[in-house]
């Protein structure tokens, strides 16, 4: 099972740079990053290192970064509020990020405008719902249902965004971001991803014991001498910047902090030690294979967010029909 | 000897309805202390602030001498060691490690149960009599079977008290005079206790102290014999209630 785990994203990661317009081999891949690791001396045309580095290296890392964080933050949250329905989503983020990269490509459509406003509406829609959540001792139950508050609230800001944005240029960018893609990741989305998503899962990974205490409610947290709200607010924290960095590289891809963590639980029980692992390992490998059908199932590009949407909904309904969906 | 629980006057208010007040006691290293009285009454909530779950709103209250507003979460962790009614189960953890999780209060932020945090909850499991059950998930156990395997978890803790909300209440007639057995046991090792009951011939038989809590928000406490009497039973629970003398025990009748 382990074994699996290894080998699943790292086949999906060698497997992708072969998908494209632009032929290339297994070995020729190969060859090419470890030249770029100093290790061969390059014996091929210029334009088969552009396609494996410049092209396809950052998008498949993109893609690694983005599948394997958001589904690490989805079983973090799952633990957290004790609910097999919440994703990274339910606190708005997805929502917040939305509104921010529409308001961005509306008044400065430059990328990394684009990318910065989405993060900072994201945290600023988690940080709200924590805000109405305090009168109720940030409560998961209380938490949740801040999320849905939010959450309406920046898609209806979204849609004013939406309606003032000119139907001809603007709007089809805005859609476009919204139903998510890896389309333009380069290479410094990766380098944000790896400076976001690395520490804080690294991090996670670190106390990845702890959250098993989480996930047994906070009385009984408490009771085994655990500070049940601040290691909550941090495990949440940390989740959401993970989330909130992959919603503004990639857009809102959903479903992948859903329902990887249901099916990593399945190969490897619950307990966190060995759940958050499976997960990262899971979504990083699953979200590349989903990014290669992206790029090949038509002559352009599909949103990837629609892909996601289109394969996860229908494992979720298998999970529910087998009730292997729970906790159990 | 010092007293590792003390409260004195301690009050409790939800909203605006008093649940208890004026309760004074003192736990010392292999006491048993046992609350009794009718449901409702507080006593779940009483546990909860001795476990620093719930804050006293009168009164106040002494860990090992140390205020329980002075001490963190931890350190209750280390020194108080909880069963609570065994509750809906929510994800499939086994046994072991349900039982592993009782060293968090011990182990550093970023660490995991080791080796001889292993060994302590294979310990307590085999003192439960329950380590055949060590692989089995706990949401499929049975009430008492969990209620079991929660109080090694709490012997996983190594606290210096033991509070214990009626461990008995879901256990068959055998495995209820065990639980009392290992009660005792433990008090003579020098864990100070308090339970829960609604069982007073069960506080006949372990308790040093016992605290009656009464309908009209009285409260008495002190040795059994004193203040189990048919009249004091008989108009805390507001029903008729005979004591006999059975086989050197004391048995309760309604």
């Amino acid at each position: 099972m382990r074994l699996l785990l290894v080998l699943a994203p790292a086949t999906a990661f060698l497997l992708s740079f072969l998908v494209g317009r632009y032929p290339v081999e297994v070995g020729t891949v190969m060859r090419v990053l470890g030249a770029e690791l100093g290790i061969v001396t390059p014996d091929w045309p210029e334009v088969v290192r552009t396609v494996v580095v410049e092209v396809r290296l950052p998008r498949i890392l993109a893609g690694m970064l983005v599948g394997g964080g958001l589904a690490l933050s989805g079983a973090c949250y799952q633990g957290v509020f004790r609910n097999p329905l919440v994703s990274p989503f339910t606190l708005g983020v997805s929502a917040g990020a939305g509104f921010g990269a529409a308001l961005a490509i509306l008044l400065f459509p430059a990328p990394m405008v684009v990318v910065g406003s989405a993060f900072t509406f994201g945290l600023l829609a988690v940080g709200l719902c924590f805000l109405l959540a305090r009168g109720g001792g940030a409560a998961p139950l209380v938490l949740v249902l801040a999320g849905i508050v939010v959450g309406a609230f920046f898609t209806a800001l979204l849609s004013l965004t939406k309606f003032l944005a000119d139907p001809e240029a603007k709007l089809p960018l805005i859609e476009f971001w919204l139903l998510g893609s890896l389309a333009n990741a380069g290479r410094r989305d990766v380098l944000m991803l790896l400076v976001l998503v690395l520490p804080c899962g690294a991090l996670l990974l670190a106390m990845r014991w702890r959250l098993n205490l989480l996930a047994l409610g906070d009385d009984e947290a408490r009771a085994l001498g655990v500070d049940a709200a601040r290691l909550r607010l941090l495990v949440v924290g940390l989740a959401t910047l993970i989330a909130a960095g992959t919603v503004s590289v990639a857009g809102i891809v959903g479903w992948v902090g859903l329902v990887v963590p249901h099916a990593a639980r399945l190969l490897v029980g619950a307990d966190f030690r060995r759940l958050l692992p499976a997960s990262a390992a899971l979504g990083a490998g699953y979200l590349v294979a989903v990014d290669d059908l992206a790029r090949s199932l038509t002559a352009g590009e599909m949103p990837i967010g629609v892909l996601t949407a289109l394969i996860g909904a229908p494992i979720f309904a298998l999970l529910l029909q087998r009730r292997t969906l729970a906790w159990r | 000897m010092a007293l590792i629980l003390e409260l004195q006057d301690a009050g409790f208010t939800r909203g605006d309805r008093m649940v208890f007040r004026g309760v004074s006691f003192g736990v010392e290293p292999g006491q048993i202390l046992c609350v009794l009285g009718p449901n409702g009454i507080g006593k779940t909530t009483l546990l909860r602030c001795i476990a620093g779950l719930e804050r006293l709103n009168k009164g106040m209250m002494r860990l090992d001498g140390h205020l329980l507003e002075q001490m963190t979460r931890r350190k209750v962790g280390q020194f108080v060691g909880l069963v609570p009614q065994s509750d809906a189960p929510g994800f499939s953890y086994t046994v072991q490690q349900m039982v592993e999780m009782g060293r968090a209060a011990h182990l550093g932020w970023l660490s995991a149960p080791g080796r001889p945090d292993h060994a302590l909850a294979a310990a307590a499991l085999e003192r439960l009599g329950i380590a055949h059950l060590a692989d089995r998930a706990y949401p499929e156990l049975s009430g008492g079977e969990r209620q079991l395997v929660l109080i090694a978890r709490a012997l996983t803790q190594q606290p210096q008290l033991l509070v214990l909300d009626e461990p008995t209440a879901h256990l068959d007639f055998a495995h209820q005079a065990e639980v009392l057995d290992l009660v005792q046991d433990l008090s003579r090792q020098g864990l100070g206790v308090v339970l829960t009951t609604h069982d007073p011939g069960h506080a006949f038989r372990v308790a040093d102290t016992v605290l009656l809590m009464s309908r009209d928000l009285s409260v008495s406490s002190g040795n059994p014999a004193l203040v189990l009497t048919e009249a004091s039973l008989s108009a805390a629970y507001g029903r008729s209630i005979r004591l006999f003398m059975a086989e050197g025990q004391t048995v309760c009748m309604t």
